[in-house]
């Protein structure tokens, strides 16, 4: 049973379709411009010049495309142009070997996203006159019409630019919507560039940009990269088979930074992948072990582009494009990650003919999503994998170690210059309980001289003599602690650690008419490494005694050492009353490389942070003055010490 | 015998110097701090006090002032642990010849029982006005103070002799 033919259903195009694919499915006017150039390059043209005329006065604003591409006759005109969604670009190579990259039918429509109006002039070759279409865009507006609705009329002109044995179309587009000031023209200047694939094979389409500015028109060249550290070749055969050939500059040391041999890959099988999934691909990544000079880049976007038959793929397009995942990769490794995406330059050459699973999504924003894109981008992610490697291996990880060298030279300076100062401090306070000592010696040599011994006074005394040798030895034990250099973590009562550097600088901190508190709180023991925590207690403590010893008052004040604690963390809060850290040294109290001036305030905190952070923990201040609080976050889980990346 | 006052915060140190002057046959009292010193020089007319140069609150030599108030005869030895080193500056110096402040003695700690006796024989038995020449001499002597240094508060001295009214 078949139903009759008025039972059945038919779509109907209303007339503002037009507009969605075009004006609307468009995300902006480089875009635009970018779709009228691939339609040049689909038509076979060798050359295409867009002209920019801004608007001035009783002129509306025009911009020409002009290709010498194969022009249309009336009747492909018909079929080809006038047909949304139809195209004959079927990956079909053309006479040149070109294959046509727009393949949806709809790029005629991006005229609307720039001007209002229209006119096609296009002319087959050996032929008289041009044939002449204009469009006007508003008529498309009317929602009660369709698509078929809308008439166009037609012509056929002499047009002077297109002589008998030339071909061509130029699309003249008139009442712009936008100014095309010089940014908007710099700013498709570098967009066209990036269209181009400066390593690509087909470099037989160019493009010319003829602006308002003299600066700015001339051909448009695509950026070639200098100066890169590494270069990775990759073919991938249609049959699956990968080379890689690669090559680094001698390493950042040498001075004569030059190529070295090139070293081949053994050839590999992709064997996850049938080589149905896509077809060859030829492969180019230049990485820079730092960060690239505007003079080697120019204006190129650092990631991984796609060119298909020599002229750019969008998804691969924008800069912001993660398509790869590489950013979202490092920002997972908290910055831990060798390759730094915005160091890397790709240039992927793919063509439509062995490649035709891989198509622009309508938007044109991306390749349609399915198994092929899949394969595609894991096949290009295990190459980076490899390049990562390579660059963990050869830049990062000698980095890595440098810089912990450096830090861990650093941190012995800073522990040196700590304990040379305590030391003094140190010998004043030594000379308490040595005075403690000496007196309570000579009172037994007295007391025993005397006819009757009281055996309590002669207790006492050597129960003080006693007491004090303890003191002694403690500020022995904080001596050595300090110099110690012990890298390993234990499990640390916080409060000793906080009585054990007070109890040092009680006689410096007096002759400064200071008192050191300690709360009484008792947080409970984290496994942390005690000498770093000691030398940075002591380092803060010292730095508060001499920002009040600065001060020009004579007041009394205190320094009191506290702490809280939450479910993660205990936080050591270090606090004075003293003048503050003036308002010129905040910025710096943290910069890397700080005054050479021995002693100043602030000096050695940045390594004491770094030492700190090693194991976890945190040094900030949270507070510059009145009162000036210093805050050590010791972490409470177990910490082996292992600084996860370096 | 004397009468000694004995200032100290450290309880180890006040007790020790303590026993150590009895056992000398001194009649001695101790005060751990500033406060508690001049509530007792308000009570007792010592001969002698042996003060730390560092205690909470209130200098050493801020204190000996403060006695001087209640008791000018009263000598003073000043001990301390910080003599050779920055707490006894220049500038401290300058001010203590100034202010008339400087004690009679000074001492570094740990001073020895033989150092001390023989200090508060020589104070208690000499009496008299203070020799300042001696002290800004022993002053200098024990913290190294540079030539220069001396000349200048010698020439400090110097105008302010000139000038009594300032």
């Amino acid at each position: 049973m078949s139903p009759s033919s008025s039972k059945k259903l038919r779509f109907q195009a209303s007339a503002r379709l037009q507009r969605l694919l075009g004006r609307d499915l468009l995300p902006d006017d480089n875009s635009a411009v970018e779709e009228l150039v691939k339609n040049a390059y689909d038509s076979n043209a060798t050359e295409v010049t867009i002209t920019i005329v801004r608007s001035s006065g009783n002129n509306s604003g025009e911009i020409e495309v002009r290709d010498n591409g194969e022009g249309l006759s009336l009747p492909n005109f018909r079929r080809r142009w006038m047909r949304a969604g139809y195209s004959e670009k079927t990956g079909t190579p053309l006479s040149t070997g070109r294959v046509q990259v727009g393949e949806k039918g709809i790029g005629r429509f991006a005229a609307d996203k720039l001007g209002k109006r229209l006119t096609v002039i296009t002319k087959p070759r050996d032929t008289h006159k041009a044939l002449q279409v204009e469009f006007k865009w508003s008529l498309f507006d009317d929602k009660r019409k369709l698509l078929s609705d809308i008439l166009i009329g037609h012509a056929y002109v002499q047009e002077p630019l297109l002589d008998r044995d030339q071909s061509g179309t130029i699309l003249r587009i008139q009442d712009l919507r936008a100014s095309w000031d010089d940014k908007a023209v710099e700013s498709l200047r570098k967009r066209l560039a990036q269209l181009l694939n400066p390593y690509g094979l087909d470099q037989k389409f160019k493009i010319n940009l003829i602006a308002p500015r003299p600066k700015l028109s001339g051909p448009i060249v695509p950026n070639e990269i200098k100066g890169a550290d590494f270069e990775w070749e990759i073919e991938r055969s249609a049959k699956g088979m990968v080379t890689v050939r690669r090559r680094r500059r001698s390493s950042e040391d040498n001075v004569v930074k030059e190529w070295g041999a090139w070293e081949r890959q053994p050839h590999e099988s992709e064997a996850r992948f049938s080589k149905d999934d896509f077809g060859p691909v030829s492969a180019r990544f230049l990485y820079f072990a730092g960060r690239p000079k505007k003079s080697q880049v120019g204006d190129a976007v650092p990631g991984v582009a796609v060119y298909r038959d020599g002229l750019r793929v969008e998804p691969a397009g924008s800069a912001l494009a993660d398509w790869l995942g590489l950013v979202e990769k490092r920002a997972k490794r908290a910055g831990h990650m060798p390759l730094v995406p915005n160091r890397l330059f790709g240039f992927i050459e793919i063509n439509r003919k062995d490649n035709p699973q891989l198509q622009d999504a309508t938007n044109r924003r991306s390749f349609v999503a399915g198994p092929s894109l899949e394969a595609f981008s894991m096949f290009l992610k295990r190459r980076l994998g490899e390049l990562e490697a390579q660059v963990e291996l050869e830049v990062a990880k000698p980095r890595w170690e440098k810089s912990k060298q450096l830090k861990s030279q650093k941190l012995l300076q800073a522990r040196n210059r700590t304990l040379s100062i305590m030391s003094l401090s140190l010998a004043h306070e030594l000379r308490q309980p040595l005075q403690a000592i000496r007196t309570a010696s000579e009172n037994i040599a007295g007391y025993l001289g005397r006819e009757r011994v009281k055996i309590q006074q002669v207790d006492a005394a050597v129960d003080v003599i006693g007491r004090n040798v303890v003191r002694i030895d403690k500020h022995i034990q904080f001596l050595k602690e300090l110099g110690s250099g012990k890298e390993e973590s234990e499990t640390v009562n916080v409060m000793e650690v906080v009585s054990e550097v007070l109890d040092v600088f009680r006689q410096l901190a007096a002759a400064r008419n200071t008192t050191l508190e300690q709360s009484v709180s008792k947080p409970p023991d984290v496994v942390f490494n005690r000498s770093i925590l000691l030398a940075t207690i002591t380092n803060l403590v010292l730095n508060a005694i001499e920002a009040i010893e600065a001060s020009p008052d004579q007041e009394a004040h205190t320094i009191r050492v506290s702490t809280t604690e939450d479910t993660n963390s205990i936080k050591l809060i270090v606090e004075d009353d003293g003048p503050g850290i003036p308002e010129a040294n905040r910025s710096r109290l943290f910069r890397r490389q700080t005054t050479t001036k021995q002693g100043g305030m602030g000096v050695g905190l940045i390594v004491w942070r770094d030492a700190v952070q090693m194991f976890g923990g945190d040094l900030e201040c949270v507070n510059y003055s009145k009162p000036t609080q210093f805050v050590v976050t010791i972490p409470r889980e177990q910490n082996n010490g292992q600084n996860s990346g370096g | 015998m004397a009468k000694i006052l004995v200032v100290d915060d450290e309880p180890d140190i006040r007790t020790t110097l303590r026993d150590a002057l009895l056992l000398q046959g001194h009649e001695v009292d101790v005060a751990e701090s500033a406060q508690a010193a001049i509530a007792l020089a308000k009570q007792k007319a010592f001969d002698l006090a042996v003060i730390d140069y560092v205690l909470p609150g209130m200098r050493g030599l801020d204190l000996l002032r403060e006695l001087h108030k209640l008791n000018g005869f009263m000598k003073s030895i000043i001990i301390s642990g910080q003599i050779d080193h920055d707490a006894l500056n220049t500038g401290d110096l300058e001010r203590q010849l100034k202010e008339r402040i400087a004690a009679d003695r000074y001492l570094p700690k740990p001073v020895s029982g033989p150092d001390l006796a023989k200090a508060i024989d020589e104070l208690c038995e000499k009496g008299g006005p203070v020799d300042w020449k001696k002290i800004a001499g022993d002053a200098i002597a024990t913290q190294k103070v540079k030539l220069k240094d001396v000349r200048s508060m010698d020439q400090t001295l110097k105008k302010n002799r000139k000038k009594p009214s300032q």
